[in-house]
């Protein structure tokens, strides 16, 4: 597990950390999340051993990173990261090298990650020939070349079209599952919203909100509940925890207090006079979570 | 740390992984491989072209004997040319409507008729009327005197008298020619090779920096590492561009004979390679470091303008050292300052008056500084290295490195 503590970094009067506290754990796929400026980068260099933090420690396995453990990691920076004039497989296989492996083992390794991120077809040519998308997966193919037991990446989907966030979504999760702990950044919050089992959501270099993403929208206090009734007469079931948030064409927004169980709502609704035609739990977006977190 | 981990850092294999990309990479690019070519013709024809314009530059008078001239004024002639560097034909022709006739087509320039007069076509060129002169008074000296009955070695004895000794105000300078242009080369050569290979040195890592790549490797290794893999490999590269220049050079001016090898030069042509080894580990740190602590290509220029005003500063003294007064107390000083030492000492050894010990204890000096540098820069280089944005000052990347 990597464990981020109590980091604190400032660049200057610029505070770019402010105490965070994060866990990585194996087999996890952990966004970090925020707007532009929040500390993502700083966060993810500290991890890496790029920056030192000004205090607070950076742990691997309950020990203080040292080079050797470092060589275990593997890393996508934001934008970039290879030789431009390089070729695609010689660059693969120095960095897989580099790492640690030998010729035969980086060669085959590279070999492997390049056909199964589609881009075997370009290995002989140099990098800065290939378009953004494929220049990208080459970098995603470096990073992984050593088969490392932590993947950090820097803001991995921008810039990315919805097929090739999937793809990357797939190999990420892939990564999880075979048991590498995963942290990758984002300041696009709703794109990442299904790619990422938990997330850590930073603002001005402080923690604002972490869990699983799922637990984190039931404790939103901005679940609603759209129910849509056919005929006069009906009101909104009496019930605690529940106000009623608005009203349109689509129906009637109900706003659930955290803990109140969105099913006695809607059977509640539905006992009433008129007949139940629609209804849709709708859960709060990272943004909305990130706004409610910030405003709180 | 455990001692694994204490391999691992000082793991040389990286270092090696880090040179053999350099030399393979920058080898294979066309670029290189034109700029070799290229400099090599040029460096060829460098070679080449002045030995053919210098054995066409020779002065050459053709002088006709008509009659009744002396024998001796024929050999007289030549003789005296070669002192003044200057190549005299001599012919023997029929009569005069000949030599007349050979002068105006200008076969000849003048024409000697007996001891009486000469021909020429407009006016005898002043150097050649003096030697003329010359040859004949001594002839009409050397006659007259035989046929007073003086023996042919007394006669020679007079009109050749022994050299006056000479009373000398100074001992003679070991200077020559030879080594003066050596050394003025030396200094371009430095001067050239230095800034060309620092500068490559620099680009090379805001390359990285601005790609982001050296993120990734400083994962792998240290910033120490990634610098002297760098540094070597670039070295490599820089000394096969030199061989590959050199030889063929070389070779041209063996063939056209124009390599006059004087003494003392084998070891000036030694100390120029050693000055280029010790200049560019001294350099190429400098210019890392200077890479390190700007972020995009462009603006290299500007943080490497310190490093080139310094090797511009070393070339213009090591020039004054060794076409001027090498022994002046500015190449005094400046010969003994790491910096400038490479192109100074050299010349100032090469043409100038030194004590055996000053060059090899100018050298120690030098990589006494060069060691003390590395680290220096390492830690700049290291500071600067992973802060991008504008441009890194020296002391916000000292303070940065701080471990």
């Amino acid at each position: 597990m990597l464990q981020l503590r109590n980091l604190t970094r400032r660049y200057g009067q610029v505070v770019a950390l402010d105490g965070l506290t994060l866990d990585v754990p194996p087999g996890q796929l952990v966004g970090l999340l925020g707007p532009n400026g929040a500390g993502k980068s700083t966060a993810m260099r500290i991890a890496l051993g790029l920056l030192r933090p000004d205090s607070g420690e950076v742990r691997w396995r309950n020990e203080p990173v040292g080079s050797d453990q470092r060589r275990r990691f593997g890393y996508l920076p934001e934008e970039r990261g290879l030789y431009p004039r390089m070729r695609v497989r010689d660059q693969v296989v120095y960095f897989g090298r580099l790492h640690g492996l030998s010729a035969g083992d980086a060669a085959a390794a590279a070999d492997r990650w390049l056909e199964r991120l589609d881009v075997a077809a370009r290995s002989a040519d140099r990098v800065d020939t290939l378009s953004l998308g494929n220049q990208q997966r080459v970098q995603l193919a470096a990073a992984l070349v050593h088969d490392p037991d932590l993947l950090v990446l820097d803001e991995p989907f921008s810039g990315l079209d919805p097929v090739a966030v999937d793809a990357l979504s797939e190999v990420l999760a892939e990564r999880a599952a075979a048991g590498t702990a995963v942290l990758f950044s984002s300041h696009q919050l709703d794109l990442v919203e299904d790619v990422c089992e938990s997330v850590a959501i930073v603002d001005q270099g402080r923690l604002v909100l972490s869990g699983v993403v799922r637990e984190l929208r039931g404790r939103s206090r901005r679940r609603q509940l759209r129910v849509l009734v056919e005929g006069d007469g009906w009101r909104p079931p009496d019930m605690a925890g529940v106000v009623v948030a608005g009203s349109d064409a689509s129906g009637t927004r109900l706003m659930l207090e955290p803990g109140v169980d969105p099913m006695a709502v809607l059977t509640a609704a539905a006992s009433g006079s008129g007949r139940v035609v629609d209804f849709g739990l709708e859960l709060p977006s990272l943004s909305d979570l990130f706004r409610e977190a910030v405003n709180s | 740390m455990s001692a694994q981990q204490e391999r691992a850092r000082r793991d040389p294999r990286v270092v090696a992984l880090v040179v053999r990309r350099e030399v393979t990479e920058r080898v294979r690019t066309r670029s290189f491989r034109v700029t070799t070519v290229l400099i090599a013709l040029v460096a060829i024809a460098a070679v080449i072209i002045p030995h053919l314009i210098d054995s066409g530059g020779k002065t050459r008078y053709d002088v006709g004997l008509v009659g009744d001239v002396p024998t001796s004024v024929g050999p007289s002639l030549v003789r005296s040319g070669q002192l003044i560097d200057a190549d005299v034909g001599v012919r023997r022709l029929d009569d005069e409507a000949s030599a007349v006739a050979a002068v105006r087509s200008e076969t000849i320039d003048v024409a000697i008729v007996g001891t009486d007069h000469v021909v020429v076509r407009r006016t005898l060129a002043p150097t050649l009327e003096a030697l003329v002169d010359q040859a004949v008074s001594t002839a009409r000296a050397s006659d007259s005197l035989s046929a007073r009955g003086v023996s042919p070695a007394e006669v020679d004895s007079l009109l050749r008298p022994p050299p006056l000794p000479v009373r000398r105000l100074d001992p003679p300078s070991r200077t020559n020619t030879a080594n003066k242009s050596l050394a003025f080369g030396g200094c371009l050569f430095l001067y050239l090779s230095l800034l060309s290979f620092g500068l490559v040195v620099a680009n090379g890592v805001v390359e990285e920096k601005s790609t982001r790549v050296s993120e990734i490797l400083l994962g792998a290794m240290r910033p120490s590492q990634l610098l002297a893999g760098k540094v070597i490999g670039i070295g490599i590269v820089g000394s096969l561009q030199l061989l590959a220049v050199g030889l063929p050079a070389a070779v041209a001016a063996l063939v056209v004979g124009s390599l006059d090898v004087p003494t003392g030069t084998p070891l000036t042509f030694g100390a120029i390679g050693l000055w280029f080894l010790l200049g560019f580990a001294f350099y190429s740190c400098a210019f890392a470091a200077a890479g390190a602590s700007v972020s995009r290509a462009e603006e290299v220029g500007n943080a490497t303008m310190p490093l080139t005003m310094l090797l511009l500063a070393a070339y213009l003294i090591g020039v004054t050292a060794a076409t001027g007064d090498p022994d002046s107390p500015l190449v005094r000083v400046a010969s003994f300052l790491p910096p400038l030492m490479p192109m100074v000492m050299l010349a100032r050894a090469a043409v100038g008056d030194v004590s055996l010990w000053v060059v090899p204890v100018a050298m120690v000096v030098e990589v006494a500084s060069t060691w003390l540098l590395v680290r220096v820069a390492g830690r700049v280089y290291t500071g600067a290295i992973v802060r991008t944005g504008p441009r890194v000052k020296l002391r916000q990347a000292w303070r940065s490195a701080e471990r």
